[in-house]
C-alpha cells in the first residue's frame, strides 16, 4: 500500500511501531491530527502461531529465536557458525541477538560491528571491552514483543542521582521530574494494563521515604489485582527476611506486572513459562496492542518494510525523512521515497535511532548528524548489567511454572550505599536453570551423556567448597537411564532457584553507537558499538550481589551452583564477550534487554541531546522516545517509564501543534 | 512383536516412562514414529534393526515380568553389545528433548557437550522432560492461570499418562 496523504498533509511522522512509537500515534491520532508511521519491519501476523512456531523449531531459543528475519538456520550450518547465522549484510533489516554476543569479533555473524581489543590489557582493567549483552526486534509492536512484563516505576532519587549521591547525572529538574511524571506513571500502568497489589507497591516505596500519594497519585487502583505468585517467592518471602544488604532489611515484594490476572482486552495468563521469546496467547502486554488502537482511530497510517534513511533539514527544522522500502529480506530495494509532516518523532529505539540521527550527516551545518551540536547522539550506551546465581533448594520449589518471573528483592534498589555502589534490585526467577544454564537440556546431556556442564554430575565444588554431586551415592560422571534417570531429573528441576541482579550503569560518553564502514543490504551503514563497564561504582555492585546471592540461598537451605566464569581472554579472536576480573574474583555479566541512553535528555543543550520535554535541543520540531532518552539506568525495568514518558511527549507534542 | 513393539519396549527401558505415556492406546501425536524414523536416518536403518533384534533375544532370556523388565532387558543389552549404548543414549535424549544430539569431546574438564537439533514444533512440545519436571513445555501449557501457586500432580502422573 502507498502512503495516502491526508488533505493538508501529515501532522506528525514518526519512527517505530514498538511501544513508544504505538503509544505516541495513538495519543495523537485519537485527537483527530493525522500520523504516519515508519515501520522498518513486517506488519504483526495474522496469527502469533506463525512466531510461535518458529519458536518451537529453533534450536537455541534466545529472546529473538520466534522472529522475523530468521537467526537460525539462515544459511547452511558450518563448523564456525553451528546455527546457521546469517550475515547481517545481507539482510535489510538485520539487528543484533545475543546469539551474536560470542560471536562479537566475528562481523559476518555480529551486527554490531566492534573494534578488536587493545593488546596487552589487564583482565580487571576498566579499559577492557565487551560485547553489548542485550538486543532488540524490528517488526511492528517492537522489542516488547520479548518482554518481561515487569512494570515498576522508577524512584525518585533514581532522578537525582549527582544531586544526592555524587554519580551519573540527574534527570533534568531531578527529583521535580518524578513528580512530573507520577500522573503519567498512572496512566502508563492503564496502557499497559498492569497486575499489582497497591499496598505492597506502597509499603515498598515507604521504606525510600516515598509517601503513597506520591507513588501513583491519590485514589489510584492498578487496572486488574496482582498475579499469584509462585512456590519459589513463598520461599524467599519466609527466608530472607533475617538478611540485610548494608543494613538494609530484605523482604520479598510481587512484582507489578503487564499480563492479565484476570480475563478482559487480553487473555488470562495460563503460565506458559515463556513470557520471553513469546507469550503463545497475548496474556501480556506487548507494543502491538496498542498499535492497534493507534490504527482503529482511522487517523493513523503504518508503512511496512520501509526504513527511515536519512532526516532532511530545512534551516533548523526538519523538513522530511527520507525512506527504503523492500518487499523480501533478502531480496534488493523496491522504492525511495520523502515524507514530510509538521512534526517528528523517533521511536527506533536505541541503537537505530541514534544511527538514523547520525547517517542523516548531509544537511549543511549539521555535518556531525542530526540533533547533534552537542557530540551526544550515540554516546552513553547503557544496559542494567546482570548478575546471575542459581542454586538448588532443599525441598522442591516446582520451578519451570507460572510466569517467568512473579517476585523480586526491591530493597536495596536505593540507599546510603549508592554513594559507593551501583544499586540493583533482585529478581526471582520461576524458571529454574533455564537462563542460567540453558537447561532442561543441560542437565539432561549431563546424566544422559555422563557429563558435567551443570557440576551436577562430577567432581565439582562451588565456591564456598561445597561439593556438589548431586548424588554422592552415585559416581562422577553417571549415565543414568530409566527410573533413576526419572528420579535424578525430577529431583533436581523441581528444585532449581535463579536469582537475578538488575545492577545500574551509569553513562559514560565513550560507551556509544557510532557507524560502521559495514552496511547492511540496503546500503545503510551497520551500527558500529563500543562497551566497557569501567566504574568501580558498577562493578562494586557485582561484589555485592555475590556475596548477597550466597548469604540468601544460605537462608534458604539451598545449596549455591553459580559457576566461576572464565578465564577471561583479553585480545584475539576468541577474546571474551562479558568476561571481567575485579578485586581478585572474576565475573560474567549479562544484558538485561535495557537499551538505554543514546540520545538522553538533559538540562543543558551543551551535554545531552533532548530537553526535558524530549524534544531536540537543535530542532524544535523533532522529538524523541523510548528507553534512548533516559540519562542513566534509574533501577526499575525501563518499559513501564518508556511508556509514561511517551505519554508526557504526546502531550508536549500536542501542545505544540495547536 | 513388531519393530514399533520392540521400539516402544526399547523406549520404555531407556526413558523410565510407561507404555501409556509413549505409545497411548488413543495416539493423537504419534509422535513414536516419528522418532523411529529419525532413529533410523540417523544412526542407520541396519544398526536399528540389529538394536531391535538384540533387544528381543535378550528379552526372551530375561526372566520376571516385573515393571522394571524393560530397564533389565536394556542393562543386558549394554552390557553384551556396548557398541549400542551411545546409539540407544541418544534415542533417549530424543524422547526428552525433541532433538536430536550431537555430542562432542570438549571440554575435557566436563567430559564433553551435547548439542541439538530440535526435530519438529511436535516434537519439542512432546518432550519427556517437561514431564519429568512435573510441568509443560515452555510456551504450550494446557494449565490455568494460578495453577504456579499449588504443587503440580504426583510425578508418577506424569510417567503413566499419555503425553
Amino acid at each position: 500500500m502507498s502512503i495516502v496523504t491526508p488533505t493538508g498533509g501529515f501532522d506528525v511522522v514518526i519512527v517505530g511501531s514498538g511501544i513508544a512509537g504505538s503509544i505516541v500515534a495513538y495519543q495523537i491520532g485519537k485527537t483527530g491530527k493525522k500520523v504516519l508511521i515508519l515501520e522498518g519491519g513486517p506488519p504483526v501476523p495474522k496469527s502469533r502461531e506463525e512466531y510461535l512456531q518458529t519458536f518451537f523449531t529453533s534450536n537455541a531459543k534466545t529472546p529473538e529465536s520466534p522472529y522475523p528475519p530468521t537467526i537460525q538456520g539462515a544459511v547452511p550450518a558450518t563448523d564456525d557458525n553451528p546455527l546457521g547465522q546469517p550475515n547481517p549484510s545481507s539482510l535489510n533489516t538485520p539487528r543484533y541477538t545475543v546469539l551474536q554476543i560470542n560471536a562479537w569479533q566475528n562481523p559476518n555473524v555480529s551486527y554490531f560491528v566492534y573494534d578488536a581489543p587493545k593488546q596487552g590489557i589487564a583482565p580487571d582493567s576498566p579499559e577492557l571491552t565487551f560485547a553489548f549483552g542485550s538486543s532488540y526486534e524490528r517488526v511492528a509492536g517492537g522489542t516488547t514483543w520479548h518482554w518481561l512484563g515487569t512494570s515498576l516505576n522508577n524512584l525518585p532519587n533514581d532522578f537525582q542521582l549527582k544531586t544526592k549521591y555524587g554519580q551519573g547525572v540527574d534527570w533534568p529538574g531531578g527529583v521535580q521530574f518524578y513528580q512530573n511524571l507520577v500522573p503519567y506513571y498512572r496512566k502508563a500502568t492503564e496502557v499497559i494494563g498492569v497486575s499489582a497489589d497497591k499496598q505492597a507497591m506502597v509499603d515498598l516505596y515507604k521504606t525510600f521515604d516515598v509517601e503513597p500519594s506520591g507513588v501513583y497519585g491519590d485514589n489510584y487502583g492498578f487496572p486488574m489485582p496482582a498475579i499469584v505468585e509462585s512456590m519459589n517467592d513463598v520461599l524467599y518471602a519466609q527466608k530472607v527476611t533475617t538478611l540485610k544488604i548494608d543494613n538494609i532489611p530484605l523482604f520479598v515484594t510481587p512484582t507489578p506486572q503487564g499480563r492479565n490476572s484476570r480475563p478482559g482486552n487480553r487473555r488470562q495468563c495460563a503460565g506458559n513459562t515463556n513470557c520471553i521469546p513469546i507469550c503463545p496467547i497475548q496474556a501480556k502486554y506487548d507494543g502491538s496492542v496498542t498499535l492497534a488502537q493507534a490504527l482503529q482511530t482511522g487517523n493513523v497510517q503504518i508503512q511496512y518494510k520501509t526504513v527511515a534513511s536519512n532526516i532532511r533539514l530545512s534551516g533548523d527544522r526538519v523538513s522530511g525523512i527520507d525512506y527504503i522500502t523492500y518487499d523480501s529480506q533478502t531480496g534488493p530495494p523496491t522504492g525511495t521515497g520523502t515524507v514530510s509532516a509538521k512534526l517528528y518523532v523517533l521511536a527506533a529505539h536505541a541503537i537505530e535511532t541514534p544511527k538514523l540521527l547520525l547517517m542523516s550527516k548531509n544537511n549543511p551545518g549539521w555535518k556531525n548528524g542530526v540533533a547533534n551540536s552537542s557530540g551526544q547522539v550515540g554516546r552513553n550506551l547503557m544496559d542494567h548489567v546482570m548478575y546471575l546465581a542459581w542454586g538448588l533448594a532443599k525441598d522442591p520449589i516446582y520451578a519451570f511454572r507460572g510466569p517467568l518471573s512473579t517476585s523480586g528483592i526491591e530493597a536495596a534498589r536505593d540507599g546510603a550505599f549508592r554513594s559507593q555502589r551501583a544499586a540493583y534490585r533482585i529478581e526471582i526467577g520461576n524458571e529454574g536453570w533455564n537462563w542460567a544454564t540453558n537447561d532442561p537440556n543441560t542437565t539432561l546431556s549431563d546424566f544422559v551423556f555422563g557429563q558435567n556442564n551443570t557440576q551436577l554430575n562430577g567432581d565439582s565444588l562451588n565456591q564456598q567448597n561445597q561439593p556438589l554431586r548431586f548424588d554422592p551415592t552415585l559416581p562422577a560422571f553417571s549415565k543414568l537411564f530409566g527410573t533413576r534417570l526419572v528420579n535424578t531429573l525430577n529431583a533436581i528441576y523441581v528444585r532449581q532457584l535463579r536469582l537475578g541482579y538488575l545492577i545500574e550503569q551509569l553513562p559514560d560518553p565513550d560507551n556509544r553507537v557510532q557507524l560502521s564502514s559495514l552496511r547492511d543490504h540496503l546500503g545503510l551503514p551497520r551500527p558500529a558499538v563500543t562497551y566497557r563497564i569501567r566504574e568501580d561504582y558498577v562493578r562494586n555492585a557485582f561484589v555485592s550481589a555475590k556475596q548477597v546471592s550466597t548469604q540468601i540461598f544460605n537462608a534458604l537451605g539451598a545449596k549455591e551452583y553459580t559457576q566461576l566464569p572464565g578465564p577471561v581472554q583479553t585480545s584475539g579472536d576468541t577474546a571474551t564477550a562479558s568476561l571481567f576480573e575485579y578485586k581478585g574474583d572474576r565475573f560474567a555479566f549479562y544484558g538485561a534487554g535495557h537499551i538505554i541512553g543514546t540520545y538522553r535528555m538533559g538540562s543543558n543543550p551543551r551535554d545531552s541531546v533532548l530537553n526535558a520535554r524530549q524534544q531536540s535541543w537543535d530542532h524544535s520540531n523533532l522529538y524523541m522516545v523510548g528507553s534512548g532518552v533516559f540519562p542513566s539506568t534509574a533501577t526499575a525495568n525501563p518499559t513501564l517509564t518508556i511508556a509514561a514518558l511517551a505519554l508526557q511527549a504526546a502531550d508536549n507534542i500536542l501542545h505544540d501543534l495547536v | 512383536m513388531t519393530p514399533m513393539d520392540t521400539f516402544i519396549s526399547l523406549s520404555i527401558g531407556l526413558t523410565g516412562f510407561k507404555r501409556g505415556a509413549l505409545a497411548p492406546d488413543d495416539d493423537t501425536h504419534d509422535i513414536k514414529s516419528l522418532y523411529l524414523k529419525t532413529f533410523a536416518e540417523r544412526v542407520t536403518q541396519a544398526t536399528v534393526d540389529d538394536i531391535l533384534l538384540w533387544y528381543r533375544l535378550i528379552d526372551k532370556r530375561v526372566l520376571g515380568n516385573t515393571p522394571d523388565r524393560e530397564e533389565r532387558v536394556v542393562t543386558v543389552l549394554f552390557a553384551d553389545k556396548p557398541e549400542y549404548e551411545l546409539p540407544c543414549r541418544k534415542l533417549l535424549f530424543l524422547w526428552y528433548a525433541g532433538a536430536w544430539p550431537t555430542v562432542v569431546d570438549t571440554p575435557a574438564s566436563t567430559h564433553g557437550q551435547t548439542f541439538s537439533e530440535v526435530i519438529s514444533a511436535e516434537s519439542y512440545t512432546q518432550g519427556l522432560v517437561w514431564r519429568v519436571m512435573q510441568s509443560h513445555p515452555m510456551g504450550s501449557t494446557t494449565y490455568n492461570y494460578g495453577y504456579w501457586a499449588n504443587p503440580p500432580p504426583p510425578l508418577s502422573a506424569y510417567l503413566e499418562n499419555p503425553v
